[in-house]
Formats: structure tokens, sequence, C-alpha cells
């Protein structure tokens, strides 16, 4: 079921001056429900501003984004009920934490929404425990926690509204290995066990082939492809020509189809490839 | 070659007023580095990567041990603010973060930041913003706005003013973790570039085992201690150990390692796209049982 839709949109940024940009031209995507579906491109592509559309924080020059088949901008003066339902987490989110304690700065937007404390109290932990915050932790200052705590409790701050569809800009950036896995396999639930619709943006073909169930490519303001993650990643020329990389695991399982080794399956994890060798050695695809 | 940054036993610890317990951020480090070397730094978040890189650039100093940077031995009372200035511009940084460096609206003013405090004679400075641009790539840029430029060409602005100064050693502090896949190329292009061609020493912290895998030695931090060191071969061939401490091997290595798990006879510490299609090639084929 199509949650979020944009239904031929285009941004233009400066219109009627000389800076006039066209950063959308003419843009027609659906996201689905209950999906995770990543966004790719280079910079510059538009993919901050058609994130910035989604819970209308831009009012598109023409076109209409529609949330359950409904403008969203129908009544603009109602554009901040969509903003409850439709959460963004920002690139580097920690650095906009600003509240005493870990637990008011999550619960800020339930008591801005006024949610009675008990509500809040209850909700601000189950959000905390969907990004793997320690209860200790509620009661601490997030100026003194790390980096990566710092970013769970930002998301954690977003995801405590709720919210039916949840778009967030790399929410993995800066992050080690391991704690690239954790946020984004936290993301990956939170979608699965509410139903939700969770968008991500990233520069990362690694995380994008293991944690996407569809992947919507964007070049010079326009949707370049857009599909299954197996879909987009079986046409590594197309995604080459849209200034972007495939997984390293997948160049190799490429290199080796050109050099007459039929391989197949989903070429572009680590685990698609290793099953696709073991096939192709006559030793079945499991362990 | 003799050294050119050693460290003895270095410790840092942060905090420590009021009575706190200090936090122990790196333990008993002993490195040396050698001129025109290609070092790749990795260690999770936290791991003190980032202390190491402030303590051989003298923005902090060690609680305890010695950092020799050519020839010279620092500790804070032994030199004097200029003697300070002095190693500082032999060893320049790049950050993370691409919009937070530049200083000037002009691209080739912000190269000429440096030289320019450095009072040095107008053609010198002139030259040198003009070599530093070309070794980054960014000359036809030279009279553009900063902040209209991608954050690969960013970052690339950014090393031409650490190269104007003339250091013998850069690190990036992770330059690469906000680019996009492109503009992490051009960035790590660069480096290889400074490193081959001018005998640069480079230093490079990052997340990502791919970039870690075109340098010539892998240091690998964890809890403030030196937990590996040796050639990405060598590193990356031990898939546990990287994965126990919050890191990974690059995918190639990470695939044979899998496979290998899986019963198939494989080599490790294959890292390369094309070392890894070769000796895939040799199992697919029947050559390895």
């Amino acid at each position: 079921m199509i949650k979020l839709e944009l239904k031929d949109v285009t941004h233009v940024y400066g219109a009627r001056t000389p800076f006039e940009k066209t950063a959308l031209r003419s843009v027609n995507i659906g996201f689905e429900s209950g999906l995770v579906t990543g966004l790719i491109g280079h910079t510059g592509s538009g993919k901050s501003t058609l994130v910035q559309m989604l819970n209308g924080l831009i009012r598109p020059t023409k076109g209409t984004v529609l949330l359950d088949g409904k403008d969203i901008w129908e009544k603009p003066k109602e554009i901040r009920s969509v903003r409850f339902r439709v959460g963004l987490v920002m690139q580097y989110p920690e650095y906009q934490l600003f509240d005493e304690t870990v637990g008011k700065d999550i619960g800020f937007a339930l008591r801005n929404k006024g949610c009675d404390p008990e509500t809040v109290k209850e909700k601000v932990s189950r959000a905390a425990e969907c990004v793997g915050l320690s209860p200790a932790l509620l009661s601490k200052s997030p100026f003194d926690l790390s980096g990566g705590q710092r970013r769970r409790v930002a998301i954690a701050g977003v995801l405590v509204m709720e919210p039916e569809v949840l778009v967030l800009d790399e929410p993995a950036a800066g992050l080690d290995p391991r704690g690239r896995a954790e946020i984004l396999g936290y993301l990956r639930r939170y979608g699965e066990s509410n139903g939700a619709t969770v968008i991500l943006v990233s520069h990362s073909m690694e995380d994008m082939a293991q944690y996407c169930d569809r992947v919507v490519v964007m070049r010079d303001g326009e949707i370049y492809a857009s599909g299954t993650t197996e879909e987009i990643f079986s046409d590594s020329d197309r995604l080459i020509r849209a200034g972007m990389d495939v997984p390293e695991v997948m160049k190799i399982a490429l290199e080796l189809k050109q050099r007459g080794y039929p391989l197949d399956g989903k070429l572009y994890t680590v685990e698609g490839v290793r099953d696709a060798i073991l096939r192709a050695l006559g030793k079945g695809g499991n362990r | 070659m003799s050294s050119f940054i050693e460290t003895r036993h270095l410790t840092l610890d942060y905090g420590g007023e009021n009575g706190e317990r200090p936090i122990r951020a790196l333990s008993d480090v002993s490195l040396s580095i050698k001129e025109g070397e290609y070092i790749a730094i990795l260690g999770h978040n936290g791991s003190g990567k980032s202390t190491l890189a402030k303590l051989l650039d003298l923005i902090l100093f060690p609680t305890a041990g010695e950092i020799e940077i050519d020839g010279k031995v620092v500790t804070p009372e032994g030199l004097s603010d200029d003697e300070i200035f002095e190693i500082r511009r032999k060893i320049g940084m790049v950050f993370q973060n691409p919009d937070n460096q530049l200083v000037a609206t002009v691209v080739e003013e912000d190269v000429a930041f440096g030289p320019e405090n450095l009072g040095l004679p107008r053609e010198e400075i002139r030259a040198r913003i003009d070599a530093a641009l070309d070794t980054v790539g960014m000359r036809e840029y030279a009279r553009h706005a900063p902040h209209k430029l991608s954050g690969g060409q960013k970052q690339r602005v950014a090393i031409a003013g650490v190269i104007a100064m003339m250091p013998k050693c850069i690190i990036f502090d992770e330059s690469t973790a906000m680019l996009d896949p492109r503009g992490r190329r051009e960035v790590t292009d660069t480096m290889e570039k400074l490193n081959r061609e001018n005998g640069m020493t480079i230093l490079h912290i990052t997340h990502y085992m791919e970039e870690a895998a075109r340098a010539d030695r892998v240091i690998v931090i964890s809890d403030g201690k030196i937990l590996m060191d040796g050639a990405p071969r060598e590193v990356f061939s031990r898939v546990e150990p990287l994965v126990a401490c919050g890191l990974e091997a690059p995918q190639g290595t990470e695939l044979l390692y899998e496979l290998s798990l899986c019963g198939c006879s494989l080599p490790s510490g294959r890292i390369t796209v094309s070392e890894c299609a070769d000796t895939l090639e040799e199992l697919l084929s029947g050559k390895r049982g």
C-alpha cells in the first residue's frame, strides 16, 4: 500500500531571481508502508529537497504530496499535524540535543504535544529501548554521552512520536561498523513492528544493499531509477552512470561473471554472493 | 630511513578535576612512523583514534610518555610557543566536516590564509596557492565561492589550505565520513597522490575498510591501546579480532572468510576486488578443493 506519494512535484529555489534553480523536476514517487526504502543520489541530486517535502518543511512549487491519499497542503494551517505523523531525523541530529537529561530530551515533542506525564514517561522508555539505550542513561545529561549514544538519543526523540512515516538523512554517518549495523537494525525493526514506512538517505551502497527493501536513485532533480533492491543493484552500469557505486562484494561477483562463471541470486550482499558461489560449487545455498 | 614520528608509552587521561576519576583515552601507545609512510588508523567510536591525532599535532599534551617529532622531543614545558608552532607546521590536519574548515568566501583566499599568517612575501603566497590548488585539481575553482562546491571539492580545498603550509605529514581525521562515493574517491585519490608523488606522510583515520586497504600499513586501536599494526593483508586476515572490537573486514575478505567457514579451503589476506576474484576463480574452476 502506498503511504506517502509525490505527484508531479517540481521545486524551484529563488524563482524569478538570478539564482533560480530547479531542484526537483516533475517527480513521481510512492513510498510503501511496512517497507524500508533507500534514497540515494550524489550531492546536489535533489535528495535533501525531496526529504524536506515529505513532512511539509518545503511546499512544492508545483505538484502535490499525498499522505494516505490526502494532499498534505490542502489546509496549510494544519500542516503541523502532518509533522506529528511523518518524523524527520536530519543529518547529525545529535547537535540538536539541548535538554538537561536524556529522558527530558527524548520526551520534548510529547510534552509539547500536551501528553500527560505518565504517558510521556512510558513512551520515552519504550523509544529508548527501541534504539538500545539502557534505562540508566535516561537521567544523565546528553552531553556526557559518546557521539554514538547521542545519535541514538536524537533518533529516539523522533521515534517517541511513533511516526507512521520515518525519514532519516544519513542516520549512520560517522559511526563505526558495529554502531552502523546496530542503528540500521533498530530502524528496520521499528518499521517492521509498527508497520511504519521507513525512508533512509545514505551514501553507503553497502548499507543500502543490506537494509533496504526498495531503492530510489535520484539524479539532477529527477527520479533516475526506482525498484526493489535486487532490481536496482542488478543494473550496476545504471548506478555508476548516476555517479553511484556498487558494493565491493558485488564488484567481485560481477568480475567472476565476466570471466564466465554463472552466479545468480542476491549478488549485492556478502551472504548472497557466498550462497551463489556455494551453489555454483554444488554445495547448496546454506550452511 | 629514521622515524619522523615516534611515540613512547603515550598515555592520555581526560578529566580528573574536582576529584572525579579521570578517563583514560590512550594507554601506553608506542609507535614509530617513518617519513613517507601511508598509514590508515582504524578503531571503534571512542577508541582513542582522534585523541592520538590531536597528540601528534600538539593540540593535546600527553599525561605520561613522550612524543618525538622530526628528531625533537615534545614536552609542553620544554618548548616555547614558537617551537610548538614550528612543529605544528610540519603536521597538517584535515577534519571531518567540510563546512567547518573553510574560512574565506573565495577558494584561493581560503588557501592563502595559512601562508598569509606566516608573513610570506606576496609572490611566494601566490606560487604556493597555485601549486596547492593544482595538486588537488581545484585550480579552475580558484575564484569560486566555497559554499557552492560539493563536499568532496570542499575537502580538497581544505587539503590545499594544508598543503600551502608545506607540511611533511597530513592527518585526515575521518575526512571522508560525510562525503558521497564520488567525494570519497576524490579525497582518497588526492591522499594517494600526495603520498606517491610528493612523498608526504599520510595518516588516514577512517571507518571505511576499503579505504584503509589502500594504505601501506594499518593500525587498529581499541580501547586506547594498539591492537594490531601491520600491512593491510596481515591485519585484515584476522577477521575475528576485528569484528570483536566493533570493526569489520573489507567485503571481499569477509566473503572469503565466510566461504572458508563453509568448508572451502581459501587463503586469507586477500583484499582487493581483483585478488578476491582471482582466488575465487581458482576455487570455481576446481583448482582448489
